[in-house]
């Protein structure tokens, strides 16, 4: 027997890990469907009962719907079916990949979602990198360092949170584009006129980003290991940046999952106030015209980014962390 | 001795310390924590501070690396390493010195390594941040110090992280770190507290051998049993003073101070059950004892428990008696407080059974035990992970009152009853676990547990975390306690002497399995197993310091 054990423990590990891996895919799978599927049904939910009249969203600019056009709409709509029905013919074409018909663009929800997403994500992960980047100077140069540079960049920090994105924006232009005529205004052409939505975006969040921060850093710089690493002669950019920066990292990630939701809600507004083209500016039209199949489609496109974002960061933990492998 | 001093008068000594203050805070908040104290250190040399936690031991020791912490004021007369004052350094000059002149050594491996980086990587910073070997050989520098202090499989080890080491591994590549950069003097500040008996050996021996290639070493200990295995002098020091000092076996064999007489009488290895460890004027030696009983309080039969596909207890049984000190002990990993928590129906054995007063005790569900709860009760090492730390210890209390239905009015004086009983006053009642110290922490745990009227405590290595004069008291209230209660211990400790001087009978666990039991005098004395043996001979004891101490000084004397 003793001699069968280390034939068995090669044999059955490999089987065991890949199992695990396995269970592993399968359980991320199910939770996004349950994740999307609950965003779908929450917002259709929503949408049914927010009442209007949806011919008259679909006729648009038709100042009288005639009962005979009325008619037509609801046959090619399928809007005289039961609300279960509906649900139901929505999912199925979803399973599809069909998001259905616009009614105010009269174009697949599909092509005119897959025109506008790329300047909605260049303005995301801008507006992302720009936080983090905020957040990791600002801790890592505050951390430890005085109550007077403390509670300077506290309260700092208090209003960045504080401040409402579509203020901010509104400053922002006021000063950068019609005071100093630095970068445009409105747009989305070029570098250029990403710099001021990304920082009205990006601001509140690098304000959040390193309070957590600062305070995960502060609790590192106060662990023993700190010791023996500036026992080695490490200077304080040693300690800081090589060693307590990626203590701080899982906290500093695990906030940026539940902010990458905020963001997407943040970039409705501020797409708004910058005149820039993307799906948050997209959704805010369609919420107005009553474009079902527009916010419901949104909606789903947020859902998964939402969790994509999550799943990255769930794989990030253990590369950061060698103790949750 | 006079060849051993005119031998360090020969070169400079390595380190000289004249008149040293520490206070720490500002304007009239200053307190000082170190009185001007001398010390030397000579190269080859071991030199012990010791002291209890907050004697300023290690405040003391920082102060030659400068990491005494933020708003300490550092004064002195002379602080010189390797013939250099060192008390003006800038941050520049003071970086140049840690690693290169100074390796520190700090008590836990666990906690002193980053871990979130790879043992080698840890090993090899202070070689890359003062750049005494071309990064290319590097790796192999690190591999060849891995190799110096012992670790097996340099190759594989140096890419694991700190949290795959057993401790004892940790502990050598964390000496390994700090010699990297081959730094003339080593401070070791309680290098082997958290370790197990055999690998603390280790551990003393790896100090033994960089004294032995002539680098100074300034040990910190409570322990003075450790301090005698490898220090060629000893400073004691007492609320930032040295109260004596000399060589190593004058002091411990010969002490002229009271205090050290009292760490030492506070050593438990030396003293057999039944006399007391804190001995106070006008007091008895010795110690009232439980009359044990014939009743079975407790029974264990063949427990065995696996996690996963690794066994932790292979069949461990035992019967403990009313008033009996049943000790286990083991080094960590060897099952025992799975033992202790399957015989606190925490955990359930997967075959065996555990009976309390001769009734089932495990395989049946929980609300038939829930009535019986109170009977057994715990003390842990760290009672502040037991605690709510926003609850005060008039509220700790009141809740183990409120559950065995104490009546109301008269739980205010039951609480000062129970105080009373571990030694604390009433003053402590609005106190709050933060605000107290690890001893009184462990007696209000211990109130607490009797707060129950328990007829079984199960101390899980509930004095291991103290201090020995604190571990002395917090012994003889426990002895105290069982003789009057007539209760009945589960003492579940790594530490030989506390499990010698407490246990009326022994366990000795190794992997889960029970390799010897009996009467403890027995089994310390007349050992059987190999492995018993090994863990006894390990335990460093302050009656072999004579020996120890005196075959350097012969070498001294013959070179």
């Amino acid at each position: 027997m003793t001699i069968s054990t280390p034939v068995e423990l090669i044999v059955a590990a490999p089987g065991r890990k890949s199992r695990g891996l396995a269970q592993a895919i399968a359980r991320r799978i199910g939770i996004a469907v349950i994740v999307i599927w609950g965003a779908i049904t929450a917002s259709f939910l929503a949408l049914k009962s927010m009442g209007g009249d949806p011919v008259q969203s679909i006729a648009g600019g038709v100042v009288q719907v005639t009962p005979e056009l009325r008619e037509q709409i609801i046959a090619k709509y399928g809007l005289d079916d039961s609300f279960f029905q509906q649900y139901l013919s929505y999912l199925g074409g979803v399973l599809q990949g069909d998001l259905g018909t616009s009614y105010a663009l009269r174009r697949p929800v599909v092509e005119a979602i897959a025109e506008q997403l790329p300047n909605t994500m260049t303005l995301l992960i801008t507006a992302t990198v720009f936080a983090v980047a905020v957040a990791f100077i600002v801790s890592l140069t505050t951390a430890h360092r005085g109550k007077r540079v403390r509670s300077t960049f506290q309260a700092l920090e208090s209003i960045g949170v504080a401040v409402p994105a579509f203020w901010l924006g509104i400053m922002l232009i006021t000063i950068f584009s019609f005071g100093l005529r630095m970068f445009p205004s409105t747009g989305a052409n070029g570098v250029a006129a990403l710099v001021l939505p990304s920082i009205a975006l990006g601001l509140p969040v690098a304000a959040t980003l390193s309070q957590v921060m600062r305070d995960t850093l502060e609790k590192t710089l106060d662990e023993p290991f700190i010791v023996t690493v500036r026992a080695r002669g490490a200077g304080e950019f040693v300690v800081r940046v090589r060693h307590a920066l990626r203590h701080s990292l899982v906290s500093v990630i695990t906030l940026v999952g539940w902010l990458s939701g905020t963001l997407i809600g943040g970039a409705v507004v501020v797409e708004q106030v910058f005149s820039r083209p993307g799906i948050g500016r997209m959704i805010f039209s369609a919420v107005l015209n009553k474009d079902m199949p527009v916010v419901l489609g949104i909606v789903i496109v947020a859902a998964v980014f939402y969790v994509i974002v999550n799943t990255v960061i769930d794989l990030l933990y253990p590369i950061i962390d060698p103790r949750l492998r | 001795m006079t060849n051993t001093v005119s031998k360090l008068e020969d070169a400079a000594p390595l380190v000289d310390v004249r008149q040293l203050r520490i206070a720490f805070g500002e304007g009239e908040k200053r307190v000082e924590v170190v009185h001007g104290i001398d010390f030397h250190i000579a190269r080859g040399e071991c030199v012990a501070i010791v002291g209890e936690s907050g004697s300023g031991k290690t405040v003391t020791a920082r102060s030659l690396i400068g990491l005494t912490g933020a708003g300490a004021v550092v004064t002195a007369d002379e602080i010189a390493v390797g013939g250099r004052s060192i008390m003006a350094l800038s941050n520049k000059q003071w970086r140049e010195l840690r690693g290169v002149e100074v390796g520190l050594v700090l008590q836990d491996a666990l906690v002193s390594f980053d871990p979130l980086r790879t043992v080698g990587k840890e090993i090899s910073e202070p070689l890359e941040l003062h750049k005494t070997v071309p990064s290319a050989e590097i790796e192999e520098k690190v591999i060849e110090l891995l190799r110096q202090v012992g670790v097996p499989e340099p190759e594989l080890r140096m890419n694991q992280y700190s949290h795959q080491l057993s401790g004892g591994l940790r502990q050598r590549a964390l000496i390994a770190s700090a010699i990297a950069a081959n730094p003339a003097l080593i401070i070791a500040d309680e290098p082997t507290t958290a370790l197990d008996v055999t690998v603390q050996a280790q551990v003393l021996e790896l100090l033994a051998a960089r004294k032995r290639e002539n680098t100074g070493i300034l040990l910190i200990s409570h322990d003075l049993a450790v301090v005698s295995q490898v220090a060629d002098r000893v400073y004691v020091m007492r609320y930032g003073e040295f109260v004596e000092d000399g060589p190593t076996a004058e002091v411990l064999n010969n002490p002229q101070h009271e205090y050290t007489k009292a760490l030492l009488a506070a050593d438990p290895v030396e003293h057999a059950k039944g006399t007391r460890l804190s001995i106070q004027v006008g007091e008895t030696l010795v110690q009232p004892r439980a009359e044990i009983s014939s009743d079975v309080v407790l029974s264990a039969t063949n427990l065995v428990k696996s996690f996963g596909d690794r066994t932790v207890v292979h069949g461990v049984s035992f019967d403990l008696h009313r008033g009996e000190t049943i000790g286990i002990v083991g080094e960590s990993g060897s099952g025992k407080s799975t033992t202790a928590r399957m015989a606190l129906a925490l955990d359930e054995p997967d075959s065996g059974n555990v009976s309390l007063d001769g009734r089932p005790w495990s395989g049946i569900p929980e609300r038939q035990r829930l009535a019986r709860r109170p009977r057994m009760q715990v003390i842990y090492q760290d009672p502040l992970s037991s605690f709510d730390p926003r609850y005060s210890v008039s509220q700790l209390l009141g809740e183990t009152l409120a559950r065995i239905d104490h009546p109301r009015s008269d739980r205010k004086a039951r609480k000062l009853e129970l105080l009373d009983l571990v030694g604390l006053t009433s003053s402590m009642l609005e106190r709050q676990p933060l605000q107290m110290s690890g001893g009184q922490r462990q007696r209000v745990a211990i109130a607490r547990a009797l707060s129950m009227r328990p007829e079984i405590i199960v101390c899980d290595e509930a004095v291991s975390a103290l201090d020995v004069s604190i571990q002395a008291q917090v012994l003889d209230l426990l002895a105290d306690l069982q003789a009057e209660f007539t209760m009945s211990y589960l003492f579940i400790s790594h530490h030989l002497g506390v499990v010698r001087h407490v246990s009326d009978r022994v366990l000795v666990m190794k992997d889960g399995w029970v390799v010897e039991q009996g009467d403890v005098d027995d089994v310390f004395e007349h050992p059987q197993h190999q492995y018993t043996q090994e863990l006894l001979a390990a335990i460093p004891r302050i009656s072999s310091v004579a020996e120890a101490a005196a075959a350097p000084q012969q070498r001294r004397t013959a070179s």
